[in-house]
């Protein structure tokens, strides 16, 4: 059996068990404290309708007495890897997110393994988990979910979920939900008595493959030493709206080399760059590009994103910008090409290990964009810098 | 909370293949540690650094142990 293991609204509950004066009580931690969205809120928070993504201010109205913690990153991706070291201990395990893990049990009773890790890691944590038990990690996953906070529910045959709504498997988006609705398809019985052919129209061979998944006729397997990363990215969210040129192309400079040196740390190369926008408004919008050489150091990718940025007309202030890189592979170009650059940015990536990512920059950017705050990266706990 | 960040003396005990403080002084007072509410592991380059949550008297003290230098911090107070 595979487990799907879900810290519940995990940051929240680490600050609550931090400070045990704000056990029971609407907690909302939020990045910088002035213009702050909330990543996570608290069980009691979500009560008065708080949620992931609102700002503080939009917090705050729904609930006046929200007390709004600012967020340690560190201190989740360190509580994180000891719980994934406590999980390990029962079974294969899969890294999912910073939060979330899958636990190939095998044949041992799924209920005693979910009683005992439960247990110690509210032992060691005072915090709880759901969990949720099938064959495969898409029912999984789902299952973890229908039961929360301190959950545990099992799903022994897809029929079990047919009256729960296709938007709870992971990887259905609200778009593609829209479409399976027009079709009729809104359950997952709706999605499991459907045509193939319907299905494919919708979602292509990913749906064939979901059903069949879903049906219990392709394995998905946990697997313990996850593939490379499939994208790395960064993202920062500005104290105040950007609007001119040169600020803009300073934080894009700076999110530049925090993803540069996440993959270099890989020893990865990227072929696709993205760029994410989003304005003062919360409209938001991505630029992409792709190429046949790859790229891993940050003047290459800054010198994309610019082009990129440059493109169009920003029409509002910015509160947002991101990049991620995808279509990686290991690094041949860094060691075989580019030797003397290669070797620079050894040194460079050396001195950052030891003495911190701020230890050192280019001079080109030498006054950054003066962003303090952490820099949102994609979350895995071993893969933050 | 307020933030702090003075060096301080700690008074500790190793167990449980844990470092467990047991009080501190602050400002010539002694706060003994009722409980450890918390605690975690924070790496700037090739520093770690141990931190801690505690209660003592109603107040919540944020305590930190720099391994490299063998100090430790006072670093933000709930009161």
């Amino acid at each position: 059996m595979i487990l799907h293991v879900d810290m519940d609204a995990f940051f929240a509950s680490v600050e609550q068990a931090t400070n045990p004066s704000l056990k029971g009580l609407p907690v909302a931690v939020a990045g910088a404290k002035k213009r702050s969205v909330i990543t996570t809120a608290s069980y009691e928070a979500r009560k008065y309708g708080v949620k992931t993504g609102m700002t503080v201010a939009e917090g705050l109205k729904l609930c006046p007495v929200l007390k709004i913690v600012v967020a340690n990153f560190k201190k989740y991706e360190a509580t994180s890897r000891e719980i994934m070291e406590i999980l390990k201990k029962y079974g294969e395990l899969e890294v999912y997110s910073v939060d979330e893990a899958f636990l190939d049990i095998g044949r041992a009773n799924h209920k005693e393994v979910a009683i005992a890790f439960k247990k110690e890691i509210r032992d060691n944590f005072n915090i709880t988990c759901s969990v949720g038990g099938a064959e495969n990690k898409v029912l999984a996953k789902l299952a973890s979910g229908l039961k929360k906070p301190d959950g545990f529910f099992i799903v022994n045959d897809v029929k079990d979920v047919y009256e729960v709504s296709v938007s709870e498997i992971c990887g259905i988006g609200k778009k593609t939900v829209r479409k399976l609705a027009l079709l009729g398809i809104i359950t997952i019985g709706d999605f499991m008595n459907a045509s193939l052919h319907k299905i494919k129209s919708v979602m292509g061979i990913h749906g064939v493959r979901l059903f069949y998944t879903l049906k219990g006729e392709i394995k998905d397997y946990v697997n313990p030493d996850p593939d490379r990363p499939k994208s790395i990215g960064n993202s920062m969210t500005f104290d105040r709206d950007l609007f001119h040129k040169a600020e803009i192309e300073k934080a894009l400079f700076q999110l530049a080399e925090k993803v540069a040196f996440r993959l270099r740390r890989e020893m990865l190369e990227a072929r696709h760059v993205s760029l994410i926008v989003r304005y003062k408004d919360f409209e938001t919008f991505s630029l992409q590009h792709s190429q046949a050489m790859p790229i891993y150091d940050e003047k290459e990718i800054f010198s994309i994103v610019k082009k990129l940025i440059s493109s169009i007309e920003l029409v509002k202030p910015v509160r947002l910008l991101g990049i991620s890189v995808s279509d990686l592979a290991p690094a041949i170009q860094q060691r075989l090409f580019d030797k003397n650059l290669y070797e620079r940015y050894k040194v460079i990536d050396m001195i950052r290990e030891r003495w911190g990512f701020n230890a050192i920059t280019w001079g080109i950017v030498k006054d950054k964009y003066p962003h303090n705050k952490p820099i949102s990266p994609s979350w895995k706990p071993d893969k933050i810098c | 909370m307020e933030e702090i960040n003075e060096k301080i003396k700690v008074a500790t005990i190793f167990g449980e293949g844990r470092v467990i403080p047991i009080w501190f002084e602050w400002k010539g007072k002694k706060v003994k540690v009722e409980k450890v509410s918390y605690r975690w592991k924070e790496k700037e380059g090739s520093c770690l650094y141990i931190h801690y949550s505690i209660v003592s008297n109603g107040i919540l003290y944020h305590i930190f142990w720099d391994r490299e230098k063998m100090e430790w911090y006072l670093k933000e107070i709930e009161w």
